[in-house]
Parts: C-alpha cells; structure tokens; sequence
C-alpha cells in the first residue's frame, strides 16, 4: 500500500516537473537576422557563411519575410569571381548558394551599424518598407547569426566602423522592453567571438560564439579554385551538422554545442546561458532555426449569404487546435530539402595544415602589427646606415 | 649665474601663464555642457502613475443587462419579481466570478435589472442602470403576433420595438445595454391559427422558428443585434429554476462570446497594428496553372462579400483590402489519394507544412507600408494532378470547409472547382472567372477565418439539444454584440500596451543616459497619457466608442513616440570614449600651456630659493 503511494507521489511530482519545465506558451512565429558584416573578395568566405546559414533556415521553413539578409553582396559579380553569379561554400562546387530566390534585404553599404541596431529596436524612417524591417513581438523566436572580423569586444563592419558588445547589449534590452521577442539566439563566428556577448544583460537571450577571448576563429579550406577560402570551420561544422536535420527533428540545442570539437576548430566556442530561461536539452533547434506554423483548423464556415440563416450545427472538436508535435514523421517534399551537405571527403587534416599558414585570420591585428613596426625598424636602420647624415639618425 | 639674489622674485611671468591655462579649467564645464545629448524632459512621473494604474486595474466598460418578462396575463407579483430579479444578479455573478480573467469581463460585473411589461402593469426591479432601456409596451406592440415567424424576422422585429421613434432615447448606437426578453410559450401558441391544427408537430410548422427546432421545448435565442429572447413554459413558481440560469447562459454569451464559462475564445491579441490598422491580403494561388487557370473580379467579389465586414468592423479595426492572383505555387505538403473518400487528402496534423513560404509570395503589398500589419488569405485552387483536394480531420472525415488558420498570420482555403465540364471543354481559352455565386462558400470560410483570428468562434453555435440558438448576421459576419466585445477587448488590450510601451520608454531613458530625447518624443508622451486619462474618463462613462478611440490614440502615440527615429544614436559612449574623442582638440594648446606652467613655477622656486638663501 505504502508502495503504491510512493508512485503516485512521485508520478504526481513527474508531472509538476513536466508542466514547470514547458512554462508559458510556445513561441507563434519565427525570425532571422543573417547579417555578415565584411566586404572585399578577400572576405568571401563570410558571405559564403551567411547564405549557407539563409539557405538552412529556409528549408527548415522560415519565409523569406521573415529573413533578414544583410550582406555586402559583392563576391557573386566581383571581377575576381571565376564563376560569375555563384557563391560556392565548398570547394566541391556542388552547391551555389547564390541560385535562386536569394533576397538581400539590406545590400552594400547598407550594411552598417546604425542600420543594424535599427533594425533590432524598430526605430526605422517612416518610409522604411517592411521587407527591411524586424515585425516581431512577443511571441517571436528570434536567431541572429553574425559573422565578420571582431576583436576583443567588437565586431567590425565593413572596414568602416564597429559595433561594441555593449551596444549590442543595449540594443537588446530596448527590444526586451518593447517585447520584441520571446527569445533570442545569438550566434557568432568572429575571432574572439566570445566577448561580443560578455555585456548582455537581458533575459531570454541565449548567446554562442566561435572562440574565446584571445582566440582566432578560423576558415575551413581553400578553394584553389575561386581563389579564396571559402567557409568558416565553425560555421561549417554547425551546417554539418544541420544537413541531416528536418524540420520535424527534435534535435536540441544541447546537441549542436556538443558537435563543436576545439580540434576541428582551433578554437573554444564559448555560450551563455544564464539568461536564458529553458534548459539546453529541452530546446529545439528547429524553435530557431525552422518555423512551423501554429495552425487551427477551422470548424465551420458562416453562412451569410443563405436567404434565411440555417442550423448551423457546430461541430464540437476533437481536433481542436493542432499543435505541432516534433516527434510526429510526416513525409515531406522531397525537393524542398536542399542538399546542403559539404563533402565529407576530402582531406580536412591536410588542407589545414597548409592552408593555416595563410589563413591567418585577417582582423589578427597583432601579427601584421608586428611584422609592420619590425619592417620599419630594419628600413629606418638600414637607411641609416647607408647615409650618415639621414634624418632618421638615431 | 649668481646663485643668491636681494629681491624678492617677481610673480608676472608667473601670472600669465596660470592666466593662459585659467581659461580652460573655467572650460571644461562649459564644454562638458556641450557635449550633453539633448534630453528633453519626459512627464515620468505620470507614466509611473499609469504604469501602477495598469499593472493593477484594467479599462474596463460597464455592461447592463435589462430583462423583461413579457406577458398578456399577470402571473407574478411584486415580491416574486423582486426575489426573481436578486436571484439573477447573485446567479450571473457566481456565473462570472468563477473564471475571470481580465480580459472578459467588465466593470463591477452585470447590472441586471428586471422588467415585468404586460398589457396593464409595468414593474422594475433589482439594479438601476445609467442608461435608458426598452419602454414597457411590448404586448401592445402586436409582438406576440410575430412570435412564432421565423426568428430573423422576430429579432427585426424587436429592433424595430427598440428603435422606434416615440423611443427615441433608446437608440442603441452605445454599446453594453442587452435586453433579454423573456415569453411563455402558452401565449405564443395560442395566438397562432395554425398550430392548433397541426399536433404532430407539437404545434410547430415553421421551420425557421428555433422553439420548433428545439428539442427541450425551450428555446434560447441570441440575435443579431444586442438583445435575445427565451421561449418557454413557466410559471411562477418554475420561474427561478427554469428561467434564471438561461437568462445567465445569454449573459454569459454576451460577455465572453459563448456560453461555456471554460471560455473557448482564448483572449488573442487583435492582428491589427499598434495604430489598429491591418491589411487584409487576398491571393489566389493557382497551383498549377497548366491544368486550369482561375481568375476573379475581385472589386465586384471585394462589394459583396467583403465591404460590408470592413465595414461592420470599422469601429474595432480599419481594415483595407487588397488582393493578387498567383501562378506556380504548389502547397508544400504531398497530399495522398483516398480511394475510399474518393478524393486527394491533407491530415489536418500535416496542416503546418501547408504553406509553401518558397513559392507563396504573399508578402508583396506596395499599400502595407511601415509597422502595419497584413493578414493573408490564401485560397488554394489545386491542379488536376490533385483535384479534388480535401483536409481530412482526425475522425477519417472531409473538413467541411478545407481551411484553416494561423494566429496572426491569416487563413488558407482550398477551392475545389464544382463545375468542371465546362473548364475542362474550354480549358484553352485561358481564364476562368469564378463567379460571386460560386465564391459563397469561399467567402462563408473566410469570414469564419477572420473571426477566428479575431478571437471570436468560427460561427456560433446552435445546439436543438439544450435550445440553445443563435443568429449569424447576413453578410457583415459579426453580430453588434460581438462587436461591442471585441471593442471591449480592444479597449483592454489598447490601454495596457499604451501604459506598458510607455513605462519601458521612462525605463530605457532612465537607464542609458545617452538617449536623445527631441522634444517630439516629449509631446507625444503627453498627448498619450491625455489620451489614456480620457479614455479612462470615458470608460467610467459607459462610452463604448469613444473610449476605444482614445485607448488605440494612447496606444498608438506611445508607440509612436518609443520608435522614434531619432533616438537612435544611443551609441556606447562611455567617459572615456568621450574624453579620447576630444582631448585631441585641445591638446596641441594645452600642452604648451601646461608646460609653461610648470616650467614657470620651477623658476620661480628656484628663485625664491636664492632669496631665502641671501637672507640667511
């Protein structure tokens, strides 16, 4: 007997955990900022990052109205392009990640911070058109996906400016304020990643960068073909493990941060989630980086336009609101599903070690630093030393 | 050099240097002044006052409910009616305090009051209103005579009663007055030739009367407009049990938009913009547009079906409409064949993966600029690879109406050509155009969709069982009662999104001290919380339009005023980015100046030393 109310105490407190654990209701709608914050060919593999990431969430469902794709767009027709109107993110050329139905949202030079924190707070020109504008609310997933070149607390645009981490954390907490979001996903594949998101202070912010502080973030491999390297180890390994994903996946978050090996990367991604309420191994990818719809059949239809109004008989519902539950298979369209998956073939090893040496990423500022003061130095002394009389006597 | 002197050394050199550098000391406040953002100075105490009114009491609109017991004979008495009459207010008040959540209800509940018209005497009982209600008279109205006709005309019937013109301070332009009035079926019948002849049909020959449809022999009835009536056998003695709890079903009704008290409305957001705005877009998607091709007049579709909801609905939203034709967009799912329902199936649980976001470019409105919200309506001609196409429901059968919806997004249909003989014989000659008569149905779910969306049932709900009916209004969709409850909600949801945007702008201000604030921002925090204090007046007031008007303008200057353009440069602009941004401008002087300083104070210590020293 005693047994018997033991398990049903503890059955009873399995169910206040469950319920405690799905707290509030689901998020109704899902949006994505892509921003990739470099210009210049020799950048080219950021924008192969960002249209890789804007590929995926795309085929896990996301409309393109609810994408935002900041880009600076100039690798498809850039004079050094071998293949005009394609962006490739592998050397294997299987996939062109500029194909069709690409829609930038804010192009160019348009990319700029003052854009950007605009677009996070909503504070827009009136004639702003809704294709470049954040309409989220509070029922809103949101997945922010940044690349570029950032240091120690900043992330550059376009060679031009930068943005502070603790702009960004403001930026945050006015879109908390407003109820902007549900919750937010912030991904970052920057050197020294980890610090951009050291000063957010607003709750339900789930943060996760490529490195840590004083770390480098890698590119993957060369593409001797296009020239350029081509995608970012960090970036490669999260599509990696996204190509066999669907949008009926229940796969958790937990289990995407446990794929990020520091050898593959050479470097330590670093999350936070303090501020984040769910735990890890109960989030969906597929709450950030796909949108299903929240659907409700409807029962029955008005009958305005009959000439005197009949019994309507109201079908009570067995199916009421039709909850989308992951763990349900549902077929698919086969086409929808993009083959996104970067060859696995080739010789990861070797082409790091040869391509690391000029793969040094190219906002660590220290060692072109160095090279440049000790080249002044020799040039201001072997001057010296060729004429006596040289101003630069020391 | 000698190394004493006699006198004492002079202080000039002295003086001009300290009075060269004085000036930028003097400076610095002044330049620090300068380099202030402009902040103008927000009411905050005000918005905290509102911001603590909000987080504790909603707007809430009074809601009055007149009962009249109409009767050719006298069958109650004073006390009885007054005992009846406290029944009720104690049973709708049990009725609404088990599950009130903030946004059914309304200001300190129902006021009930109860009316005894007959042909001779004309009591009131229970709760005063503030406002005037229908005049005894009823009987002598000749309403008995139309009784027992179809309950349309009934319901015309009494609007008719209400709005007459020797009423003329009944006209019910205001909302939140209800009438319920309530008949003994024995008066009706006996007034109606045809009846007596009839008895198989338990005196009933009319189909489109509900107490012939009603299985209870009672039958309740919601009209279209904002009042009911309730047939039945009673007396006076059955008067409190049969009688009470229906009049508290209709309040029920009235309040929430269906008589379950679990609620099945759950209290949505309106769709509409922070400015009560939406856009309703209309697309016709051609899946395949090999197979045939459909086209509409949509203006003509736009007049007949649509204007007159925009219309109805004009006091909660405005609402504009707009519409394209699409080619190419396939659903995203695979439907099967089903040999068996002989028609192609979508599981309703496969409805998620309907839309196709790839091929479906709904978003294109040119008119839906800014902040204003669109709701989609998507109607779905399949191809002949997937003709016909049906939503089967978790019970193994065809959806009655093939679509459904999605909470703030809008709603999708399935348009499955009836006629096809004539499409197939002239499937070449392009287009063909769907009439307004063969869009009726499409038109009855798109209006159930929208008032889904809008948090009302799809339709509402008869039920013979428990006699329990109710009236859809003819071509507006929404019911005047309806819409005095979605203005209720609106009211609600308008006032708490005015106090709460506004404390997070008072909040961020306080918090980032970099924040410009132009004066424009200023004003439009003031008008806001005039308008939310007028709203709140009007609201105490009973007046229904006029509180909704100010609650959305509060609303929406708020809104206007938090997503100001210029606040944007709240860059991170710590002192010492400050410091590092200006120095350089006045270090090229100030480095001289201060050198000249020390370097004159060195001489002249030195000097005064040599003084101490000859004097030693």
């Amino acid at each position: 007997m005693g047994s018997v109310t033991n398990l049903l105490a503890l059955l009873v407190l399995a169910l206040l955990a469950g319920g405690e654990a799905s707290e509030g209701p689901a998020h109704t709608n899902n949006w994505a900022v892509l921003v990739c914050t470099s210009r210049y060919w020799f950048n080219y593999r950021h924008m192969a990052n960002t249209l890789s990431l804007y590929r995926t969430v795309k085929r896990l469902g996301i409309p393109d109205d609810h994408i935002i794709l900041m880009l600076a767009d100039d690798m498809a027709c850039n004079a050094r392009n071998k293949y005009p109107a394609q962006v490739f993110n592998n050397e294997d050329h299987r996939l062109n990640l500029y194909g069709d139905n690409v829609e930038v949202d804010y192009r160019g030079y348009e990319v700029t911070v003052e854009n950007f924190l605009r677009l996070l707070t909503g504070r827009h020109d009136a004639a702003v058109p809704r294709s470049k504008r954040l309409i989220s609310d509070e029922n809103s997933n949101i997945l922010l996906y940044m690349t570029g070149h950032g240091g120690d607390q900043f992330l550059k645009f376009q060679d031009a400016e930068d943005i502070q981490s603790n702009d960004l954390a403001d930026a945050f907490a006015q879109m908390y304020e407003k109820k902007r979001y549900r919750e937010l996903l912030v991904m970052v594949d920057t050197c020294q990643a980890a610090t951009l998101h050291s000063q957010l202070y607003s709750p339900g912010v789930f943060a996760v960068g490529s490195s840590l502080k004083g770390e480098n973030s890698y590119s993957h491999h060369l593409d001797a073909d296009v020239g350029v390297t081509v995608v970012d180890r960090f970036t490669y390994y999260t599509l990696q493990f996204f190509e066999n994903l669907e949008i009926f996946s229940n796969t958790t978050l937990q289990s995407l941060l446990q794929t990020y090996n520091p050898k593959l990367l050479d470097s330590h991604i670093n999350y936070r989630s303090d501020l984040f309420a769910r735990p890890l191994d109960q989030v969906l990818l597929t709450d950030f980086f796909g949108s299903v719809m929240e659907v409700e059949h409807t029962k029955s239809s008005t009958q305005m336009y009959a000439e005197f109004v009949d019994v309507n008989v109201y079908e009570p519902g067995e199916d009421d609101i039709e909850l989308y539950k992951p763990s349900v298979n549902i077929p698919v369209n086969e086409e929808t599903i993009a083959d996104l998956k970067p060859s696995p073939e080739q010789g990861i090893e070797g082409l790091i070690s040869i391509a690391g040496m000029f793969q040094s990423d190219l906002n660590n500022y220290d060692l072109p630093v160095v090279i440049g003061v000790l080249g002044l130095a020799f040039a201001v002394s072997l001057v010296s030393s060729i004429y006596p009389y040289s101003p630069f006597k020391i | 050099m000698a190394d004493t002197r006699t006198t004492k050394p002079g202080i000039k050199r002295l003086l001009i240097t300290i009075t060269t550098l004085l000036p930028f000391f003097f400076g610095i406040p002044l330049w620090l002044n300068s380099t202030q953002v402009y902040r103008a100075p927000l009411p905050f105490k005000d918005v905290d006052a509102l911001g603590s009114w909000a987080s504790e009491n909603t707007l809430l609109l009074p809601c009055r409910l007149n009962v009249i017991f109409a009767s050719k004979d006298e069958f109650l008495t004073k006390p009885e009616l007054d005992s009846v009459a406290s029944q009720l207010i104690l049973h709708v008040q049990s009725l609404m305090g088990g599950n009130s959540s903030d946004h059914e209800t309304c200001q300190n509940g129902f006021n009930i009051q109860v009316k005894y018209d007959t042909e001779n005497v004309c009591l009131t009982s229970g709760q005063t209103l503030d406002s005037p209600t229908w005049p005894c008279g009823l009987v002598k109205y000749g309403f008995f005579n139309s009784a027992q006709l179809s309950d349309d005309i009934l319901d015309n019937v009494l609007w008719n009663y209400a709005n007459k013109e020797e009423n003329e301070s009944t006209v019910q332009d205001e909302g939140g007055l209800y009438t319920v009035v309530v008949l003994r079926k024995s008066q009706i019948e006996s007034l109606d030739s045809f009846s007596k002849d009839d008895v198989s049909t338990g005196g009933c020959t009319n189909e489109q009367s509900s107490i012939c449809k009603s299985k209870t022999g009672w039958s309740t009835v919601v009209g279209k407009y904002r009042h009911a009536w309730i047939i039945g056998d009673f007396n006076s003695s059955t008067v409190e049990s049969e009688v009470v709890p229906r009049i508290g079903d209709v309040a029920l009704t009235f309040l929430r938009g269906s008589r379950s008290a679990s609620g099945r409305s759950k209290a949505r957001n309106l769709p509409l913009s922070a400015e009560g705005e939406a856009i309703l877009s209309f697309s016709l998607l051609n899946a395949d547009p090999d197979t045939w091709i459909f086209d509409w007049d949509f203006e003509e579709l736009k007049r007949q079906f649509f204007q007159p909801v925009v219309e109805a609905l004009s006091g909660i939203a405005r609402l504009t409409i707009e519409s394209q034709v699409l080619y190419y967009t396939p659903k995203a799912v695979q439907s099967r064949w089903d040999a068996s329902l002989n028609a192609h199936v979508v599981a309703v649980k496969q409805l998620p993966f309907f839309v196709n976001s790839n091929e479906w470019h709904l978003d294109t409105s040119s008119a839906a600029a800014g902040r204003s919200k669109l709701l989609h309506f998507a109607i779905y001609v399949p191809g002949g690879g997937e003709y016909p196409l049906h939503f089967l429901r978790k019970n193994d059968q065809l959806s009655s109406t093939d679509g459904f919806t999605s909470p703030g997004w809008g709603g999708v249909v399935v348009y499955n050509p009836t006629n096809l003989s004539t499409i197939s014989s002239d499937s070449h000659s392009s287009f063909h155009r769907i009439t307004p008569k063969e869009f009726e149905s499409i038109a009855g779910v798109i209006v159930a969709q929208l008032r889904t969306l809008f948090g009302l049932p799809p339709i509402l709900s008869d039920d013979p069982e428990t006699g329990y009916f109710s009236l859809s209004p003819a071509r507006t969709g929404f019911a005047e009662w309806e819409l005095d409850l979605l203005l209720r909600r609106r009211a609600i949801s308008d006032m708490t999104a005015a106090a709460s945007t506004l404390m997070s702008l008072s909040r961020l201000v306080q918090k980032l001290s970099s924040m410009v604030i132009m004066d424009e921002i200023g004003e439009q925090v003031k008008n806001s919380l005039s308008a939310a204090a007028a709203a709140r007046d009007h609201a105490a007031h009973g007046a229904y339009r006029s509180t909704a008007e100010s609650a959305s303008k509060a609303a929406s200057l708020a809104e206007a005023a938090f997503f100001q353009p210029s606040i944007m440069s709240v860059l991170y602009n710590p002192t010492e980015h400050h410091l590092a941004i200006y120095t350089p401008f006045f270090v090229p002087v100030l480095l001289h100046a201060v050198l000249a300083v020390i370097k004159e104070a060195s001489r002249y210590r030195g000097e005064w030393k040599k003084f101490k020293q000859k004097k030693e």
